[in-house]
């Protein structure tokens, strides 16, 4: 589970195809998390078996150098704040905590095709906040739970 | 022991059964949870939210404390894992081990 | 008979997988398996309240045309608010299963086992 699974077709699909993949339609996902089925839970699970698909394939030492534990912890703890910063930015524009109605979209609709509401880009930014937490909490708890396996 | 374990199993799956039969049929349009609730989840989320995905409305803004608390619950869970983990590998026979955590 | 079991079917598979689940954790004696067993109960309580949201002729609950002229009929689309319980529901499981399998390797490092009785007979010393 920790070393290395020594197979070309393996490495190639992992490596060149799936995780990329995966990764890209997990933030898709992510973005069309308003409009239809989706949003920051999915994609985070989606995510986070994109990067376990890499180190069941390429080992934990290999497939985990791309998102090393430290990079980990600091977006888990980055979702928390953007799912923080979600809720006080409506409390510093006057109104109430995630209480998106006062969030002003104005400047983005402006060079924007289609118009967002202020609740939709609450919305928005509590989505990427989820999507970061699980994403990161997910591959740590893989991360941990197999590497404290091999010590032994 | 193991008998008495299987017996009050069979019995509560029963029981479980013959209590659900107070519960509404599947997919009833009569039912309490489809009466009351989610109509007026549907007209707020297009009137107010407007955005298409009710189950973003409802998880983000409506329930937006709730999803707070999970993702703290989460990242509760994984600070958990890491501190219980990296605890016990401190043990003294592994100690050149602990260092690449 | 077989419409009775059609509308029921979703209350006796609840049923069986809770009994299954319990089965886990309380008839075996190894510490993963009652895991396994709370994995399962889990499940059974998820399927309980998707099952609750169904709706005759009803899709998902997204609507279309928000801006358009007509309005969204509640009775089309099934109730979402079970959905987004169990959303969290499930990604809370997996966290709960990963601090279990956490607290299990540690104490299989401390004791050496994860038999019940035999880590009972253990701590008693």
């Amino acid at each position: 589970m920790h070393d290395r699974y020594d197979s070309v077709i393996l490495h190639f699909a992992a490596r060149a195809f799936m995780v990329p993949l995966i990764v890209v339609f997990g933030i898709y996902v992510l973005l069309h998390g308003e409009s239809s089925p989706g949003g920051g839970f999915q994609a985070g699970a989606i995510v986070a078996a994109a990067f376990v698909l890499a180190r069941l394939t390429l080992g934990n030492r290999h497939g985990g150098r791309s998102l090393p534990m430290w990079l980990l912890t600091v977006l888990a703890c980055a979702g928390l704040g953007i799912y923080m910063f979600g809720g006080i930015l409506p409390l510093l524009l006057g109104g109430n905590f995630l209480d998106y109605g006062v969030i002003p979209v104005e400047w983005y609709n402006q060079f924007a095709g289609e118009p967002k509401t202020s609740r939709a880009a609450g919305i928005f930014i509590i989505e990427w906040g989820v999507f970061l937490g699980v994403a990161s909490v997910l591959v740590i708890l893989y991360d941990h739970l197999t590497d404290a396996e091999s010590d032994d | 022991m193991k008998r008495v374990t299987l017996l009050f199993l069979i019995g509560l799956a029963a029981l479980l059964v013959w209590a659900s039969s107070d519960l509404p049929d599947r997919a009833d349009p009569l039912a309490p949870a489809n009466r009351h609730l989610s109509p007026e989840l549907t007209e707020l989320t297009e009137q107010e939210v407007e955005i298409p995905n009710m189950v973003s409305a409802v998880l983000a803004d409506f329930r937006g404390y709730d999803t707070l608390g999970e993702t703290f619950v989460i990242f509760t869970a994984g600070l958990a894992v890491l501190l219980v983990l990296q605890r016990s590998r401190r043990t003294p026979d592994d100690e050149e081990e602990a260092g690449d955590a | 008979m077989i419409e009775d079991f059609a509308a029921r079917f979703p209350y006796i598979a609840t049923a069986i997988l809770l009994v299954i689940g319990l089965y886990g954790m309380m008839g075996k004696r190894s510490l993963v398996k009652q895991v396994i067993g709370l994995t399962i109960f889990q499940s059974a309580v998820i399927l309980f309240f998707i099952s609750g949201s169904l709706l005759e002729g009803a899709t998902l609950p997204i609507l279309h045309g928000v801006h358009g002229p007509e309005h969204a009929d509640p009775d089309d689309f099934v109730n979402p608010l079970p959905h987004v319980l169990m959303l969290t529901a499930i990604v809370v499981g997996v966290g709960i299963t990963g601090v279990a399998l956490s607290f299990l390797i540690s104490i299989y490092r401390e004791f050496g086992t994860l038999d019940e009785r035999e880590l009972l007979d253990e701590m008693r010393k």
